[in-house]
C-alpha cells in the first residue's frame, strides 16, 4: 500500500513538473530564425533547425531522423520564398497534425521579385523574388513579430514573456542597427562581386554596391565566357572584394582575384557560419567588421 | 491497353478538376524524358551491332495537395512513340491525421520491397533496373494496386520506419513488347491478395554520413490455377557520405531470396519448391558539382529456376547541366546470359526535366 502511494505521488509530481516545465518545442528551416526564436522564447522554448549553418540554405536532402525532430514540434519556422522547398518533404514525412507553420516571409518587402513571368532560362531558385532577407537586420524586427505572434498563439499563458521578449530584441536591435550603420559608413558605395546573390537585403541596410555575381543566374555555375565578363567587369570597375558564402567552391573566386586587384573573402550569411557567430547580432558585428577590416587592407 | 489508356486520362482529368473547383492552386506538373543512344553486340539479335536511337520513356508527373490532410501523385509513362499511355503510378496518400502517426497511401504504385524498387529510373545513375528486379518482377519493378499504412518512430537517435501493403496480388509483373506497349497476361483467375512489409532504420553515422538499413518480406499466388505461391524476402542499405554540395559518395545493395511452388512434371506431386537469389551492388561518387561516376555489379537466378543465372556489370558516368533539369549519363555493361553468351552494351542517356523540380528524399 505504502509502495503503492509513493508510485502515485511520484507519477503525479512528474506529471505537475511537467506540465510546468513543457516546452514550446519550435523547429526552423535555418539557424538565423533560430537565433531569433531563442531571442523571444528564451527560456521557454526549445530550438532546433535543420539547415547546417555551413551548408547551401537552397539544397537541403530531407532525411528521417529530421521528420522524427519534426514529428515532436510545436512550431515550424520556414524562410518561405521557395527558399526551403525541402522543408515540405520534412515536414509531410513528420505526419504532425498539430504543427503550426510559419512563413516568415510573409511580412517583408521583398526585393527582386520578378515582374515578367517566370522562366527557368534565368535559373529558378529565386522564382520568388530573393529569399536572403535576414540579412537586412531591420527585417529581423519583422520576422521577430512574427515568431512572437506564433509563440503567443501556442503558448497564449505566456503572452505578456514573448511580448516583453519582443520589445527588449527590438530595443536591442534598433540601437545596434544605428551602431552598425556608422560602422559602416566606411562601406558607402564600395563595389562588391558575390558567388551567389544572397546579399541584397545586407547591401541594401549598409548602402554597399554589389555589381557582379561569380554564379550566372542563381544556383547556376560560373561558366567560362561568364568568369571571362566577371574578370572585366572587375577591373574596369576596380572591384576589391569578392564575397564568398563558405559553401561554394574556392577556385574559381581565387581565379578571378588573381587575375584581378581584388581579394576572396569569406562571407558566412547565417548565424553559426564562421567561429564567434552565436546569435543573430554576432552575424552583423562579424560581417561589418570582416568588409571594414578587408577594406583597410586593401586601401594599403 | 486502350482501358488503361482512358483510366488514365480519366484520373488525371479527375485530379485537375478537383484541385481546380476547390481553390485556384493547380497541381505541379512535370515532365521528364528520357531519350537512349546504344549499341551492343548480343550476337543472333536484329539490333546487332547496329546503333539505336530510342525514346525509351516520357513520364508526365501531376502533383498536389487535396487537403490540407490529403495529397495525390499520378505518373504517366509512355515508353516509345508508338507505345500507349500507362500508369507508372497513381495514388492518394493521407500525410496526417492519421492516429498512431500513420499515413496511409492507396492506389496503384511502386512498392517499397527494398530500397531501388519504390525509384523512378531516372534517378538511378545506373540507368538501367537491375536484373533481379527484371526477372522477379519484370520491366517496370513491383507496382501493384495496393493499399499502405505506415509510421516513423524514434529508436534513440535513429528512425525507425514500419510499413505493410495489401496487394491487389498482381506480383508477376509487367512487360514490355518491342513497341515499349505493356504486355499483359491473360489471368485465367484471380490471384489472392499479396501481402508486402518493410522495415528500415535510418541513422546518421557522421554529421554527413547517412545510413539507411531495410528487410523486406512479400507473399503473394503467382499460380492461382495451381495454388502456387511465393515469398520473397530482401535485405538492402544504403550508405551516402556528403559533406557539402561539390563531393559525395554513395553505396547501395539488395540482396533477395524468392521462394516459391512452380510446376514440376517429373514430381509425382506435379510441383516442386525452389529457392532462387538475386542481388544488386552499386558504387556512386560525386567528384564534382555536377559529374559523378561509379561501379556496378548485377545478379539473379531465375524466378522459377535457380540454374538460370545472369550476371552483369559495369561503369557509369553522369553529367547535369543543371541538376536534373538536362542530364548525361554514359553506362558500359556487360552481360553473361543464361546459355553463357557474353555481350558487351554502350548506352548514352539524355534525360531532361521540365517543370518544378523537387528536392531530394535521401
Ligand atoms: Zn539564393
Amino acid at each position: 500500500m505504502k509502495l503503492y502511494r509513493i508510485i502515485v505521488a511520484g507519477l503525479i509530481s512528474c506529471l505537475i513538473t511537467t506540465s510546468i516545465i513543457a516546452k514550446l518545442k519550435v523547429v526552423s528551416s535555418t539557424s538565423d530564425l533560430a537565433a531569433i526564436a531563442r531571442e523571444i522564447g528564451v527560456d521557454l522554448v526549445e530550438v532546433d533547425y535543420i539547415c547546417p549553418p555551413e551548408g547551401n540554405p537552397h539544397f537541403v536532402e530531407a532525411v528521417p531522423t529530421q521528420m522524427i525532430a519534426v514529428s515532436r514540434a510545436d512550431i515550424y519556422l520556414k524562410i518561405g520564398m521557395e527558399l526551403d522547398q525541402w522543408a515540405d518533404n520534412i515536414i509531410d514525412g513528420s505526419r504532425n497534425r498539430h504543427l503550426k507553420i510559419v512563413d516568415c516571409s510573409q511580412g517583408i518587402d521583398r526585393l527582386e521579385v520578378p515582374t515578367t513571368k517566370v522562366n527557368a532560362s534565368l535559373g529558378d531558385i529565386h522564382a520568388q523574388g530573393n529569399p536572403h532577407y535576414w540579412l537586412n537586420p531591420a527585417n529581423g524586427i519583422i520576422i521577430a513579430r512574427d515568431i512572437a505572434d506564433a509563440f503567443s498563439q501556442a503558448d497564449a499563458q505566456n503572452y505578456n514573456y514573448y511580448q516583453e521578449n519582443l520589445n527588449n530584441f527590438e530595443e536591442k536591435l534598433r540601437s545596434k542597427i544605428e551602431e552598425w550603420k556608422i560602422e559602416a559608413a566606411s562601406l558607402k558605395g564600395i563595389k562588391i562581386v558575390t558567388y551567389h546573390n544572397s546579399w541584397p537585403y545586407f547591401a541594401s541596410a549598409f548602402s554597399l554596391d554589389v555589381v557582379g555575381f561569380i554564379e550566372p543566374f542563381p544556383g547556376i555555375e560560373p561558366t567560362p565566357s561568364h568568369i571571362a565578363n566577371l574578370i572585366e567587369m572587375i577591373k574596369e570597375m576596380d572591384v576589391r572584394i569578392i564575397g564568398k558564402e563558405p559553401y561554394f567552391e574556392g577556385r574559381t573566386p581565387r581565379l578571378i582575384a588573381s587575375a584581378t586587384k581584388a581579394a576572396v573573402i569569406d562571407l558566412p550569411p547565417s548565424v553559426g557560419g564562421a567561429k564567434g557567430i552565436e546569435t543573430y547580432f554576432d552575424l552583423f558585428d562579424f560581417l561589418i567588421s570582416k568588409l571594414n577590416n578587408n577594406l583597410k587592407a586593401s586601401e594599403l | 491497353m486502350l482501358k488503361i489508356q482512358s483510366l488514365a486520362v480519366i484520373i488525371s482529368l479527375i485530379i485537375c478538376t478537383i484541385t481546380y473547383s476547390q481553390t485556384t492552386v493547380n497541381p505541379d506538373i512535370s515532365v521528364i524524358g528520357d531519350m537512349r543512344v546504344s549499341i551492343h553486340d548480343q550476337k543472333g539479335t536484329d539490333d546487332y551491332s547496329k546503333l539505336d536511337l530510342a525514346l525509351h520513356e516520357i513520364e508526365i508527373a501531376a502533383n498536389g495537395y487535396l487537403n490540407p490532410f490529403t495529397r495525390a501523385d499520378v505518373f504517366l509513362a509512355i515508353h516509345g512513340p508508338e507505345a500507349s499511355i500507362e500508369i507508372e503510378e497513381a495514388y492518394m496518400t493521407i500525410v496526417r491525421g492519421l492516429p498512431l502517426g500513420l499515413q496511409m497511401k492507396a492506389g496503384q504504385y511502386l512498392l517499397d520491397f527494398g530500397k531501388i524498387n519504390t525509384q523512378h529510373p531516372h534517378q538511378w545513375s545506373w540507368i538501367e533496373r537491375p536484373l533481379v528486379y527484371q526477372v522477379m518482377f519484370g520491366n517496370d519493378g513491383l507496382r501493384d494496386v495496393s493499399l499502405n499504412f505506415s509510421g516513423q518512430y524514434p529508436l534513440g537517435k535513429s528512425a525507425l520506419n514500419l510499413s505493410a501493403n495489401l496487394m491487389r496480388g498482381h506480383i508477376g509483373g509487367h512487360h514490355h513488347n518491342d513497341e515499349g506497349n505493356e504486355v499483359v497476361e491473360e489471368e485465367e483467375a484471380r490471384p489472392d491478395l499479396g501481402i508486402c512489409m518493410r522495415s528500415s532504420i535510418f541513422t546518421m553515422l557522421s554529421k554527413f554520413t547517412a545510413f539507411d538499413f531495410g528487410i523486406s518480406t512479400l507473399r503473394g499466388e503467382v499460380d492461382p490455377n495451381e495454388n502456387h505461391y511465393a515469398t520473397m524476402t530482401a535485405i538492402d542499405f544504403k550508405l551516402k557520405w556528403r559533406p557539402d554540395s561539390y563531393r559525395s559518395l554513395t553505396f547501395i545493395g539488395e540482396a533477395l531470396q524468392n521462394r516459391r511452388t512452380v510446376d514440376d512434371e517429373d514430381s509425382p506431386s506435379g510441383s516442386k519448391d525452389i529457392t532462387s537469389y538475386g542481388g544488386f551492388f552499386a558504387m556512386d561518387y560525386q567528384f564534382r558539382k555536377r559529374w559523378d561516376s561509379g561501379v556496378f555489379v548485377d545478379y539473379t537466378q531465375g524466378v522459377n529456376d535457380s540454374d538460370e543465372n545472369q550476371t552483369g556489370y559495369g561503369i557509369f558516368a553522369g553529367f547535369a547541366l543543371v541538376e536534373e533539369t538536362t542530364r548525361f549519363g554514359l553506362l558500359l555493361r556487360r552481360d553473361d546470359n543464361l546459355e553463357n553468351v557474353q555481350w558487351n552494351t554502350a548506352l548514352l542517356q539524355i534525360l531532361w526535366s521540365l517543370g518544378p523540380h523537387k528536392p531530394h528524399k535521401f
